[in-house]
């Protein structure tokens, strides 16, 4: 064999496996860690509530896969499934913020109580009766 | 004064009848598993929106195409950016009846539901056979039912064809409570 074949077929056979190495890589790639996620968006939760009651498509481009950290005031707490979910809204508004927690933070949550203002950083999946944030963590 | 209480009385009869009308779920489970010879594909949606008008049998359920939570992270960016487009279609939508919804007990029993389901844009008449239940404060309906990807004109690219299934199986299971807001 010629040495420029030799030189050829063995940076072919470098780049094949680095392809490889890569794709596996990327295959495997975990998501991302909320805790470690910066918020792209920082918002009061009424604020976020009417920027997709007023136009969802437009709030769609704006928030959705966004990590949006959110500021409002608990009204309900419900844990009793295998689901976690805070609700954040105004005491008389319809509609609100469905915070879905991480099971990492489970634990967080029994020392919350409604009524107590707190931020919560999570993923905006879209708007149904709700606006929805899932993977979320607390932010002390 | 009489003709403004009747009123007064009669609109509120209306309205706790209407609230007892609808049976609802903001945490309704819907999960589609992809069987293929190459990989088995697993995704769930906890926060599906469904809700039955209980004097007509009437449902419509919601779902946020991105509340599909997949173990990989890569298969959720392509199921979102490549498959079923969720930014140009955020949401799944089915609007039907359940048939004989009048003779439901809480014993679970077999119904069909009828109606059209929107998924990337297409909509199809669909006819599932579910199990349901009704007690007095819930309405428990649960089941699962095939779909076609090539339906709703969704493209699965030649490189990946042994790693997704041309047909996906969805289940959900949707627990209503009464709502009295």
């Amino acid at each position: 064999m010629k040495k420029t074949t030799k030189i050829t077929l063995l940076f072919l056979i470098l780049l094949i496996s680095l392809v490889t190495i890569r794709l596996v890589f990327l295959y495997h790639q975990p998501h991302k860690d909320m805790t470690q996620e910066i918020a792209s968006i920082k918002i009061a939760s009424e604020d976020l509530l009417k920027d997709f009651q007023e136009d969802e498509s437009l709030a769609n481009t704006i928030y959705l896969e966004q990590i949006t950290q959110v500021q409002g005031t608990i009204t309900a707490i419900e844990n009793n499934t295998e689901e976690v979910v805070i609700v954040l809204s105004e005491p008389d508004s319809f509609g609100g913020i469905r915070c879905h927690i991480s099971p990492e933070e489970y634990t967080k949550v029994s020392a919350l109580t409604t009524g107590q203002q707190i931020t919560i950083k999570g993923i905006c999946t879209g708007y149904l009766m709700d606006v929805v944030l899932v993977r979320c963590v607390l932010i002390p | 004064m009489k003709f403004f209480l009747i009123t007064l009385c009669f609109v509120f009869c209306i309205k706790t009848i209407e609230a007892q009308d609808k049976f609802l779920t903001k945490k309704g489970q819907i999960s589609f598993f992809s069987s293929a010879s190459a990989e088995d594909i697993k995704a769930d949606n906890k926060q599906v929106l469904s809700i039955i008008n209980s004097s007509t049998g009437d449902i419509a359920i919601a779902i946020l195409m991105k509340s599909f939570m997949f173990q990989k992270s890569l298969m959720q960016e392509h199921f979102n950016e490549n498959y079923v487009e969720s930014d140009k279609y955020p949401k799944a939508i089915f609007k039907g009846r359940i048939t004989d919804f009048e003779t439901i007990s809480s014993t679970n029993t077999s119904t069909t539901v009828v109606g059209d389901i929107t998924i990337h844009g297409v909509t199809k008449a669909l006819s599932i056979t579910t199990n349901i239940k009704r007690t007095n404060d819930q309405i428990l309906l649960m089941g699962n039912f095939p779909i076609s990807l090539a339906d709703f004109d969704i493209k699965i690219p030649s490189v990946v064809i042994n790693n997704i299934a041309e047909t996906v199986d969805v289940r959900f299971e949707l627990a209503h409570e009464l709502y009295t807001k």
